[in-house]
């Protein structure tokens, strides 16, 4: 065999490895999203749709393990109060970083947004813990929203920022040539032709506070079985009934687990998606 | 107010100097959320440091490198904790989880970027992202019931029973749920981040030098790995940032990892990770005196680890962009 054909023999071969392997990557993401909806709408379809989102777990009747209101209302509240408190932060840093592009400022703050979003969640749960469960005495669905805050701080930093530079230099300068203050050229004006942007941030944001589990374990606690009465009462959330459920014995518990896993696998998959389908680059 | 001046030229450049009173307002309304974001950061480490004082006085330094695990109800002073096992986890798992995801991201990267027809890209870089934005407990879900059986059966006992003499297969495979499922589970949670990143640096490689390739006569396969290694850097940096993430993830590990103080090489063996330790300890940890204490020492190495990795990590990415020419 001459050096030619086993360079072209190698060639090949190899390149049929990295094709393989390439497309390996993917087949956790398909099984992943076939089991959970397989399981999840077979439980969800023997409890009822309107019975699974609204009821109370009922674990100890595995054919019919009734349903995980609770926990959905638990999570909606969370992500809209998380929301509320990391907006006008994320806002105003993005509008920072954008205004003072190159400068040490700017640089360094864009550092830690990105140090934030690497960081072990965990970690989070730990310092809402410390600073808010501990001084109140109580698990509370407030302390959970302000971990999800800071969960989703740095993505919408991340894609609002981008989306506020690249609003072209000339617009700003007509603004002030009307007369118009700084801060209402960039509240009045850049905040609304970025809206794409920040939307595509604030949904990106959302679709990870809506996923998180480890800052909620030590923050919201896990009422499952009933309506919390105000944002100072436990709470729960759907990723923490999975992660408590799946670790219980009991088909009932298991059953609970997949229904929920395929609720939130729809709310986090949609979001994304329409936020895809808004911008086509998103900082995930 | 002359320092005050001299501050803001240095951390907003010279402009700064030229500023009128409508900047400065401005300056004075915007500069404060940053300060917010600045000081959150810097109190996380305090707090966490506080926390866990107490057991750093109750045993010193052991707390880090002893195996000990001994929680005893009403006798203070006979409470040990040992966080070795842990650690040693959550390095192992995270290694583990750079060798997978890291075969996986660049294959995935080259196969997207060099072989696939350009309508599909879009489709597959969709179904990368969604990968990435799944919550991390479906991937915990999903791992239990499907991906620790899985590796029982077909990867395991097979391999145990040959390669038994290594360290890596010595214990004998009683449950899929080991230190082993879990840096596999982490490496296919980290691809999908590791691959956007190496494909942004990979289809950065200006096309002339592709051609140069061509041109002396390599083949598809030389041009890959001639490719791959123009861009080691961003290749490093996606890996270092995935050791960060690999590190840190609590629930889809805790779900997977056996949760057993074990300090061992065994792949299949059940072991522990820091923030599973965390996850699991923390709700019987007001029984007694230095546990929680404990656990925020255990946070405290969490964010040790992950600050230099991701220190690491971000300034490698830096220095590669600032060579080709990308700016932030």
């Amino acid at each position: 065999m001459d050096v030619y054909t086993r360079r072209k023999i190698k060639d090949v071969v190899g390149r049929l490895l990295i094709a393989l392997i390439g497309l390996f990557a993917l087949t956790p993401l398909f099984h992943i999203l076939i089991s959970i909806t397989y399981n999840g709408v077979r439980v969800i379809a023997a409890t009822g749709v309107i019975e699974f989102l609204t009821g109370i777990p009922n674990p100890a009747n595995p054919s019919n393990p009734g349903g995980i209101g609770p926990a959905i209302l638990g999570s909606l509240v969370l992500a809209a109060m998380a929301t509320l408190i990391a907006i006008p932060i994320a806002l105003n840093t993005a509008i920072f970083v954008s205004e003072f592009r190159g400068s040490p400022a700017s640089r360094f703050t864009i550092l830690l947004s990105l140090l934030l979003v690497e960081f072990p969640t965990i970690l989070v749960g730990l310092f809402v813990y410390a600073v808010v469960v501990e001084p109140m005495r109580r698990f509370s669905l407030l302390a959970g929203s302000i971990a999800l805050a800071l969960v989703m701080l740095p993505y919408v930093v991340a894609q609002a920022s981008e989306a506020l530079r690249q609003i072209p230099r000339d617009l700003r300068e007509a603004a002030y040539s009307l007369g118009l203050s700084r801060l209402k050229t960039v509240y009045r004006l850049m905040l609304g032709m970025a809206r794409r942007g920040i939307l595509v941030g604030i949904l990106i944001g959302l679709a990870k506070a809506l996923g998180e589990t480890a800052p909620l374990l030590f923050t919201v606690y896990g009422a499952f079985n009933t309506y919390p009465q105000s944002i100072l009462d436990p709470g729960a959330a759907i990723p923490l009934l999975i992660y408590v459920y799946a670790q219980q014995p009991g088909e009932g518990y298991q059953a609970l687990a997949w229904g929920a896993a395929f609720i939130l696998l729809v709310m986090v998959t949609s979001i994304v998606l329409v936020a895809k389908k808004l911008v086509p680059r998103v900082h995930l | 107010m002359v320092l005050v001046k001299r501050l803001l030229v240095v951390l907003l450049g010279s402009y700064a100097r030229r500023f009128n009173r409508d900047d400065k307002r401005f300056l004075v309304v915007v500069g404060a959320f940053p300060m917010i974001l600045l000081s959150l950061l810097v109190s996380m480490p305090v707090i966490i440091v506080v926390k866990s004082t107490p057991i750093f006085e109750h045993e010193g330094i052991a707390v880090f490198i002893s195996s000990v695990w001994r929680a005893v109800e009403g006798s203070a002073e006979e409470e040990f904790y040992g966080l070795l096992p842990a650690i040693w986890g959550s390095i192992y798992t995270a290694t583990i989880a750079v060798v997978v995801g890291g075969i996986l991201s660049i294959c995935f990267a080259v196969f997207v970027e060099d072989m696939v027809p350009h309508r599909f890209r879009d489709i597959l870089s969709t179904l990368m992202d969604v990968m990435a934005a799944l919550p991390t407990i479906v991937y915990g879900l999903w791992a239990a019931a499907f991906l620790a059986p899985l590796l029982l059966d077909y990867i395991y006992k097979p391999l145990h029973q040959l390669l038994a003499w290594t360290p890596f297969f010595s214990f004998p495979p009683k449950t899929g749920y080991t230190l082993g499922t879990a840096g596999v589970l982490l490496g296919i949670m980290i691809t999908p981040y590791a691959a956007a990143m190496i494909r942004e640096a990979y289809s950065s490689i200006p096309l002339s030098y592709v051609e140069a390739i061509y041109s002396l006569g390599a083949t598809k396969l030389e041009a890959i790995r001639l490719k791959l290694g123009m861009i080691k850097p961003a290749i490093l940096a996606a890996l270092v940032l995935g050791f960060g993430r690999a590190v840190g993830e609590t629930v889809a590990v805790a779900l997977v990892v056996g949760n057993s103080l074990t300090l061992t090489l065994s792949l299949t063996s059940p072991g522990i990770t820091v923030a599973s330790l965390i996850a699991n300890m923390f709700a019987s940890a007001p029984y007694y005196k230095y546990m929680e204490s404990a656990l925020f020492a255990g946070g405290l190495a969490l964010f040790m680890i992950g600050l230099a990795v991701n220190s690491i990590g971000l300034l490698v990415i830096k220095k590669w962009e600032e060579r080709i020419g990308l700016h932030m």
